[in-house]
């Protein structure tokens, strides 16, 4: 009777033992770090009292109660002085489990080999959620592709229909349900209505883009055939003849006074101001230039004037292009299994196909096929702006160097806007010095 | 009498205790360990010792470095006599008027620094905008043509030199207001009687009796110009084509753009050693009085 | 005839003297003026080819978003708390040392002197990932100890050098006279030197505070964390990299300021009589 009790006990701790072995995988309480640069304030980005990291919280705390053994401290950093403070960490070997980022920094983490490739923790399946060619898009060197992409802008031209009307020539303006137009249209355009209208200006073409936006200025080389980074070899590719025609545009329009004055010194981030107050009829721009666009004239910051949205004009022979820059989410490298597995999983999360709609709040497009349509019925400029998706030009952001050694190219920027090299000379120094910074790069 | 050097000492040390543990710990520290970076070859991956490469990288292959460090000089140059020298003669003006107004005068100078210099660059960098600034709009007005300001390479470095120097006059004004009161009304009325006019008596009574808050804002300021900063951030970003670059604004840029903290660690070693040379220049002629 | 040369003279450099210090004061208030006027006004009419140096149709909407979308009154408190703990003990540890350095004669005091004025001339961006990498081990991230103990090492040496050079101006004899009296170190220190230098301790006060108030570097390192952000950390949130919220920016700037202002007034006969001291006679 004893031996039976006896037997009766162990075989009943042995059960229980398994079971609770069993539940105890990933029940044990972690604690992850999510660095956030948001994008938007506010959780859907309509709210009066919206700030920055609203929506990552949201998420967080969501997923926490989906999973109460998990909880996500979130950092906000805000893109002006963030990078200085998570470059400081990093140097310091503090490291975050989740980030949540654009492209420029996160390809810089992924050919430093700090963060675990998609396909280790995504299945084909849940790669099929995306658009096609979203992580061909992304992939570095060694042909992996380290971060999810959530939201990207797609680079277009703002026009300021209400002054083209003003001055007469709204029909010089793309017609077609394409809306494409050449160098040539687009110049006629923009220098007609110039001259009809007083004290405005056809664009605000700027040179200083050692804080970024230099895709809008890039744009006219690549709607050329032309490029800057080549991605193929690593190396610049600025030194060919379509970078030349498109650069000869550019420079057409800033000898013929079309460009806003102090274009050498003015920031990308001061270039759509100007088209908001109305100083220049068009403006080379990313969607959420244009969602703030009528953000604002909502809540009356900006004029009420008509605004249309056209693609970026190309050269003769040379098919409509445009560029993105995404940003998504990326799993950190780590010792520990538990918080790797659930920094996964909350990747997923965040990327999943319930949560793909909230990029609206940013006003940008989704990479994702569920929400490929978030605009429809609402905005046809954002309609339109998410077919250019299919028109996407590579940026280089994939190539190690990219992120400092755009940057380079400033200085001789401002030569070529003032006027003191010409485009051969500046096609060659910058191939010169880019190719050289490259080479020496190391991460 | 040991006995009694030793409690001074002992005391001495306590006294001074709580400020050396948190300078030592806080400045001191950071200080060697920023030597120590500058040693090494160090980025977001790696940590290399390369003994003094940075220094010698820095002048002799760095061509940028050297234009921030001519630029740095330059402004220094620039920036420092006009600072000492406008706001002694303001002052000068200010001690004149009457106790509330000279308060008021001394607030409206304090204001930049008050404001600080963020606010201050933005409203200057709409002010010197060529398509909707004020600078441009009170030129048309004379009937004259817009200039350049920022987006040209010579107006550019004149126009920071300028939002620098008036977010900067602040608190030399209120020192020199301060020390002008306190110099004898005797000299001045002797000097009267011997028929000097007010710029000799400017000459020969204010400005030697200023001698020593001279010094004091020189090195202040000087320390100031050496580390500009932030309108070039804010209104230039060096350019354009570098013209406006100093010191710090690379240091800056290569520690967290480019991410060479070795590098960058080196670059703040040398600002450090050219500071303290200027400064130890600046103690020795006091000591001459 | 020499006499009314003399008054001539007098009043036309009066004159003239008047007018340049009014255009430079002018000149100094100008930005200041500037935010004031285009933070009540929408974005679309503060860049208008003929400006508005007042709003024609003025607005309150700049200030109403700034204090809605943003934590900005917690913000104000972190900022208050920060500025007002490490501003007490700047002055406080300031006075001790400052003190010692000039009044006790002990051995070291020269070196140690130099040693802290050096310190000031490194610059903070320099020090940057080492104090990280000490706040690190020290876990002090996002905690007032984090922000306010690294910022009361940061004014010290100031602080010090300030109350040292207005300690060596108190005559010796006011000293000696409490020591023959029988008073110890302490004594002295609390009965006759604070006495004397309280005007350099409120002009240092005020220096500290409006420095830390407006510190934004050091801030925005150690607090990543909404509720422990400080008012310059806040403000710079509203910039982000493809449009700056130009009006909620300056709405914040000049609440930002209006505590400073009131600071500066409220002890402003203090800082002109304690910094004239120190810095005449050091």
């Amino acid at each position: 009777m004893r031996k039976l009790i006896a037997l009766l006990l162990a075989v009943v701790m042995v059960l229980s033992l398994a079971v609770t072995c069993a539940a105890e995988e990933h029940t044990s309480d972690v604690e992850l770090t999510f660095w956030a640069v948001s994008k938007w304030n506010g959780i859907y980005g309509t709210e009066a009292d919206g700030q920055t990291g609203d929506w990552e919280r949201y998420m967080a705390e969501k997923f926490h109660e989906m999973y109460p053994n998990v909880t996500i401290n979130v950092e906000v950093y805000d893109t002006k002085n963030g990078p200085a403070v998570m470059a400081s960490a990093i140097a310091a070997e503090t490291y975050p489990d989740i980030v949540h980022d654009a492209n420029t920094r996160l390809m810089q983490y992924s050919n430093n080999g700090f963060l675990v490739p998609v396909t280790e923790y995504m299945t084909e399946e849940e790669t099929a959620t995306f658009a096609a060619g979203t992580f061909d898009s992304i992939r570095i060197a060694d042909g992996n592709a380290y971060f999810v992409p959530y939201g990207t802008n797609v680079m277009a031209i703002m026009v300021n229909k209400t002054l083209f009307e003003q001055a007469g020539c709204a029909d010089l303006l793309p017609q077609g349900e394409d809306r494409t137009w050449s160098f040539d249209e687009y110049y006629t355009a923009v220098s007609t209505a110039c001259a009809n209208l007083e004290g405005v200006y056809a664009a605000p073409l700027f040179a200083d883009i050692s804080s970024g936006g230099d895709m809008y200025t890039w744009c006219w080389i690549y709607a050329a055939g032309g490029k800057m980074f080549d991605e193929t070899t690593n190396r610049m590719g600025v030194n060919c003849e379509e970078t030349k025609t498109g650069l000869a545009f550019w420079k057409k329009i800033i000898d013929n006074g079309l460009a806003a004055p102090g274009g050498a010194a003015l920031k990308a981030g001061d270039a759509a101001p100007l088209f908001y107050q109305q100083q220049v009829i068009s403006c080379p721009c990313a969607t959420v230039h244009y969602s703030r666009l009528v953000a604002g004239q909502a809540n009356g910051t900006y004029a009420d004037f008509d605004c249309e949205v056209y693609a970026v004009p190309h050269a003769e022979g040379v098919s409509t292009i445009s560029c993105a820059d995404p940003h998504g989410f990326a799993v950190w490298k780590g010792t520990d299994a538990e918080k790797v597995y659930w920094a996964e999983q909350f990747v997923k999360f965040l990327a999943s196909d319930e949560n793909a709609a909230f990029i609206k709040a940013a006003g940008e497009v989704s990479y994702k096929i569920c929400a490929q349509n978030l605009y429809e019925g609402q905005d046809d400029n954002l309609v339109y702006m998410s077919t250019l998706m299919d028109k996407l030009v590579p940026s280089g952001s994939s190539i190690p160097g990219y992120t400092s050694c755009r940057f380079e190219v400033t200085p001789y920027y401002q030569q070529l806007y003032l006027g003191e090299i010409d485009i051969d000379t500046f096609c060659e120094n910058v191939e010169e010095v880019c190719n050289d910074y490259l080479e020496n790069y190391e991460p | 009498m040991n006995r009694k050097r030793l409690k001074q000492d002992m005391i001495g040390i306590a006294y001074s205790l709580p400020s050396l543990i948190l300078i030592i710990c806080f400045m001191v520290i950071p200080i060697i360990m920023t030597f120590d970076m500058s040693l090494h070859n160090r980025t977001l991956k790696k940590d290399v010792f390369i003994g003094f490469d940075n220094y010698t990288r820095l002048f002799t292959k760095d061509i940028t470095y050297q234009k921030a460090l001519t630029n740095t000089f330059l402004y220094v140059l620039v920036l420092v006599p006009s600072i000492v020298f406008i706001s002694m003669y303001l002052s000068s003006v200010i001690v004149r008027k009457s106790q509330k107004a000279g308060a008021f005068y001394r607030g409206l100078f304090y204001i930049p620094t008050i404001a600080s210099g963020v606010t201050v660059s933005i409203i200057w960098s709409w002010v010197f905008n060529p398509v909707t600034g004020i600078a441009n709009y009170i030129i048309s007005v004379f009937g004259g043509k817009g200039l350049e300001w920022f987006s040209g390479r010579s107006t550019a470095f004149m126009c920071v030199c300028i939002v620098s120097f008036f977010c900067s006059i602040g608190q030399p004004v209120v020192l020199y207001t301060a020390a002008l009161n306190g110099i004898d009304r005797g000299y001045y009325e002797a000097a009267e009687i011997d028929g000097a006019g007010p710029f000799k008596q400017f000459i020969h009574i204010t400005v030697p009796g200023l001698r020593p808050t001279t010094l004091y804002i020189t090195i202040i300021t000087a320390v100031n110009a050496f580390q500009i900063f932030i309108p070039i951030q804010l209104l230039t970003s060096g350019g354009p084509v570098n013209s406006t670059i100093s010191m710090m604004f690379m240091l800056y840029k290569t520690a967290f753009t480019d991410f060479k903290f070795g590098y960058a660690a080196a670059m703040g070693v040398i600002l450090l050693i050219l500071i303290s040379i200027f400064s130890v220049v600046q103690f020795i002629l006091q000591r001459k009085e | 005839m020499t006499q009314k040369l003399h008054l001539f003279r007098k009043k036309r450099s009066g004159i003239f003297g008047t007018v340049i210090l009014v255009i430079f004061a002018l000149i100094c208030f100008f930005p200041f003026y500037w935010a004031i006027n285009s933070s009540f006004k929408t974005e679309s009419d503060m860049f208008l080819k003929v400006p508005q140096w007042i709003p024609l149709k003025p607005t309150l909407q700049n200030y109403e978003l700034m204090f809605n979308k943003t934590s900005f009154p917690q913000w104000g408190l972190n900022s208050l708390l920060v500025s007002a703990a490490v501003t007490v003990f700047v002055c406080i540890f300031s006075s001790l040392t400052g003190y010692a350095m000039a009044k006790i004669r002990f051995r070291g005091a020269s070196i140690l002197f130099g040693v802290i004025v050096v310190t000031m001339m490194l610059p903070k961006y320099s020090m940057l990932i080492p104090l990280y990498t000490i706040l690190k081990n020290l876990g002090w991230f996002n905690t007032y100890w984090g922000i306010a103990i690294p910022e009361i090492a940061g004014q010290l040496p100031f602080g010090i050098f300030l109350i040292r050079q207005f300690m060596l101006s108190v005559p010796r004899d006011l000293f000696e006279a409490a020591q023959i009296d029988g008073a110890g170190e302490n004594r002295t220190f609390i009965s006759v030197a604070v006495p004397m230098i309280k005007p350099a301790i409120a002009s240092l006060a005020i220096l500290t505070f409006v420095r830390i108030w407006n510190d934004y570097l050091w801030q925005v390192l150690v607090s990543t964390k909404k509720d422990m952000m400080t008012v310059p950390v806040g403000l710079a949130t509203l910039q982000s990299e493809t449009v700056i919220m130009y009006g909620q920016v300056l709405a914040g700037c000049i609440v930002s300021s209006v505590p400073l202002i009131i600071v500066f007034i409220v002890f402003q006969k203090y800082f002109t009589k304690g910094i004239s001291a120190g810095a005449v006679k050091g």
